[in-house]
């Protein structure tokens, strides 16, 4: 069964290469990358104990292989799952085949760690390009120029849109900022409720301590929850445990989560496959630290229901809870009477000025994180986690109107307006609502992002909404769209993306036309056969009359401009030395191309090209 | 003047004639040389979603893929409506498709023979710009050329046209109506 975690690292699972496309699965690419962070704090004595045990440096690395969509516990295969919960009769899920709102969590590095990393991890071109052509050179390796390429080209696509990503705070948006801070004692080596105490303070602290503390992060907005590491089978240390949670709850109101990472089941180990990576940091990350890290079901199965609970009772819990009290307090005052009075408005604007003149903002120009405005863009982030789209673009609609003189909010406000809209109404959207709401709300964005040198946090969202676009199920309506936006990304000289980038764009637009098929295309061939039949009929053929079956689907499919990308795509990956995938390409375009002489003729760009990838195989071979 | 590039496309994607018209000034840069045939080929797509539009609804958001001509017409519903700006038995469907700054322009024959020009540019970043009534005159001048060259007994439909006197003509005609 392809999970998600098969289908980011698919490279490493050939026996799925030739699965089809999963449905929607762009759009659970982007519910991963746009899932709450969950930050992961442990102590010296706890990291020294991990390194020990599992040759892990930290329990924040450990986590990470069991991140992303944690219902699906893909890392446990069927076999197991069963033999450990053989009364349960529920099958696991798989978050590729299921469509309701899923669940999704990135862990990240301790909060201090984030904060002093600062802008120095912003993801640079060159380096996603570099990491890019190493992945597409990783490919290579494990692949033929016969390999099914479909669905490997599907996952490269994805792959490149998670290396968009960043992990950077930014204070223009809260996806990034962590909902979710674990703070990890070693009970082992016998850390109790003085040291919890001293990190919770610690934590809390931070925005006094840490000199470059942004002002947009608040730690009263993020949940502390205490980890007790511990060794189930040790009486004693579960009694510890216990009370230890019951002394947390009781004097420092923080709730603690008992995980017994030490206990020694004596089971087989099985070895965890790579975690999915979120961002290019953590690719560049695992790329030079690779570890292979065995654990034994049991305890894998431990560590899955630890996360779960921890998320489904503390973390949504809690995010709810913040949401009422926002919407209450200040979403709730701006829908008043007096604030949708245009009248009034006006009259209090021309009487008090301008009213963002007053809007709290840090010295370096940042809304404070106390501040309304930045409030309830936390406010609108956080529905939009939690799959309240409709709730989410309402209130970017506000913000919008509210950050007129902060063009950068306003366009962070403009693109997950388009994208929750996208992602909310997706069953629902229509040609008309794609023409007259989406359309200008996202040129706008582009117009601005585009013209203003932007960095690659944006393209990605410009990426996100093209891929919505072509998971809309009225792709010949939609499909236009995507095209125009990845040809504006291309066609911008100050996007300074590199070949690899941009040839991954162009195979982009080819998919986006081979979506391109009129609802009224017609599957069956009875229209044909009967046509056909009358033909015979004829006493005198005339081979060139036109056929019915052939005249009813021409003009309902772009199947030729598809082939007319590819093959730009194709000449552009050998150009810059990637014969695998212009390999692939050319593959593709050939479908339509093969019974074509004026493509094939001697010379052409298609031969040429073919000839090409023929002498690099044969090349190989020699080697 | 911007370079040329001419095909007739005869049934199953054919290319039939080929010529590119260029000034000693101006022409088609090697890598788009060699990429016009397939350019040209991937327009069909466009124009035989206009050939068989009969109604004129939709047509700025159905005929292109991307970009919205607003000015091309449909082959049928041109030859069916009477009070069409074009008028009845019109079969220029001016500009059909685009790529990259180069407008591709196309007319139908009633023998479903497909006449496609590539429009180059003299300025890269600029969109070629297109007077339809002289590329209207040029493709119905061919097309008269095109049905003297099918009349000939032993020329097959779909052949190649190999001619030498065909050639010249339609290079004169190009030279009268669009490298002037």
């Amino acid at each position: 069964m392809l999970s998600y975690e098969k289908y980011m690292n698919l490279l490493h699972y050939p026996d799925q290469w030739s699965q089809p496309v999963p449905r929607e699965i762009s759009r659970k690419v982007i519910c991963n990358a746009l899932s709450p962070c969950i930050s992961v704090q442990s102590t010296d004595a706890l990291n020294q104990h991990l390194e020990e045990v599992f040759k892990i440096g930290s329990l924040y690395k450990l986590l990470r292989y069991f991140g992303d969509y944690i219902q699906d516990r893909d890392q446990l295969d069927d076999k197991i799952s069963a033999k450990l919960q053989p009364n349960n009769r529920r099958q696991r899920q798989n978050s590729l085949f299921q469509r309701n709102s899923s669940r999704y969590i990135r862990f990240q590095t301790p909060l201090t760690d984030i904060i002093s990393v600062g802008d120095n991890h912003q993801v640079e071109f060159n380096d996603l390009e570099e990491s890019l052509s190493e992945f597409l050179k990783d490919i290579e390796e494990h692949t033929v120029n016969d390999s099914p390429c479909e669905l490997l080209k599907h996952s490269i696509f994805h792959k490149f849109i998670t290396m968009l990503s960043s992990t950077t705070l930014s204070p223009y948006h809260s996806f990034n900022h962590p909902i979710l801070a674990l703070l990890a004692l070693d009970i082992t080596q016998g850390e109790e409720y003085e040291l919890a105490r001293e990190l919770l303070m610690e934590f809390k602290n931070l925005p006094n301590t840490l000199s470059k503390f942004p002002a947009f992060i608040n730690t009263n907005d993020v949940l502390p929850v205490f980890i007790l590491c511990f060794d189930q089978s040790s009486p004693q240390q579960w009694e510890t445990v216990q009370s230890l949670m019951k002394v947390i709850k009781k004097q420092l109101f923080v709730e603690s989560v008992p995980l017994p990472i030490f206990t020694n089941f004596r089971d087989r180990s099985i070895v965890l496959h790579p975690p999915i990576t979120n961002s290019l940091q953590e690719q560049l990350y695992d790329s030079s630290h690779p570890v292979s890290l065995k654990l034994c079901p049991r305890l894998v199965k431990l560590i899955y229901d630890t996360i779960n609970s921890m998320v489904e009772d503390l973390m949504i819990p809690f995010m709810n809870r913040k949401i009422s009290f926002w919407d209450e307090t200040i979403l709730q005052p701006r829908k008043s009477i007096f604030h949708s009075n245009k009248l009034l408005k006006r009259f209090i604007s021309k009487s008090s000025g301008s009213p963002t003149a007053s809007m709290p903002t840090s010295p370096d120009g940042h809304f404070l994180a106390s501040s309304n405005e930045f409030l309830l863009r936390k406010l609108a982030d956080w529905c939009f986690m939690l799959s309240d789209y409709k709730t989410a673009y309402s209130i970017y609609e506000i913000l919008i109107r509210d950050f007129e003189n902060y063009p950068l909010y306003m366009s962070s406000c403009q693109e997950f307006s388009a994208l929750s809209l996208l992602m909310g109404a997706h069953s629902i959207v229509t040609a008309k609502m794609i023409k007259n709401d989406i359309d200008p709300l996202i040129m706008k964005y582009l117009d601005y992002a585009v013209n203003n040198i932007i960095s690659l946090d944006q393209i990605r969202c410009m990426i996100y909404m093209t891929e919505l676009f072509l998971s809309l199920s009225d792709t010949w309506t939609s499909a236009p769209f995507a095209i125009k936006y990845l040809e504006v990304i291309l066609q911008k000289e100050n996007l300074k993306l590199g070949p690899v980038c941009r040839n991954l764009i162009w195979e982009r637009i080819s998919f986006a036309y081979r979506l391109r098929i009129d609802p009224r295309i017609h599957a069956d061939d009875d229209s044909t056969s009967d046509c056909d039949h009358d033909l015979e009929e004829e006493l005198y053929l005339n081979p060139h009359k036109l056929h019915c079956g052939k005249i009813q689907n021409q003009g309902f499919t772009r199947y030729r401009k598809e082939a007319v990308f590819q093959l730009l795509a194709a000449k552009k990956w050998l150009q810059c030395g990637q014969t695998r995938q212009g390999a692939w390409s050319l593959k593709r375009c050939n479908r339509v191309y093969r019974d074509l002489p004026f493509a094939n003729a001697e010379g052409t760009l298609l031969s040429r090209l073919a000839d090409a990838v023929v002498d690099s195989e044969n090349s190989q071979r020699a080697n | 003047m911007p370079p040329f590039y001419f095909a007739i496309i005869g049934h199953k994607d054919t290319p039939i004639y080929e010529a590119e018209f260029t000034s000693l000034q101006q022409s088609f840069p090697p890598n788009l040389k060699e990429l016009n045939p397939f350019i040209l080929h991937a327009s069909l797509d466009i124009i035989e979603d206009l050939q068989w539009q009969t109604t004129s609804s939709n047509s700025s958001t159905y005929n292109n893929s991307n970009t919205i001509s607003g000015n091309s017409t449909s082959f049928l519903r041109s030859r069916h409506s009477h009070s069409g700006v074009y008028g009845p038995g019109n079969c220029y469907l001016s500009k059909v498709d685009h790529f990259y700054g180069l407008v591709i322009t196309a007319y139908i024959t009633y023998g479903n023979m497909k006449f496609v020009l590539i429009h180059g540019n003299n300025n890269s970043s600029a969109v070629s710009s297109v007077d339809d009534n002289v590329v209207k005159n040029f493709y119905q001048e061919v097309h008269e050329l095109y049905i003297k060259t099918s009349m000939n007994p032993f020329y097959e439909v779909d052949r190649p046209i190999t001619s030498p006197i065909f050639d010249s003509k339609v290079k004169a005609l190009a030279k009268k109506y669009l490298t002037k």
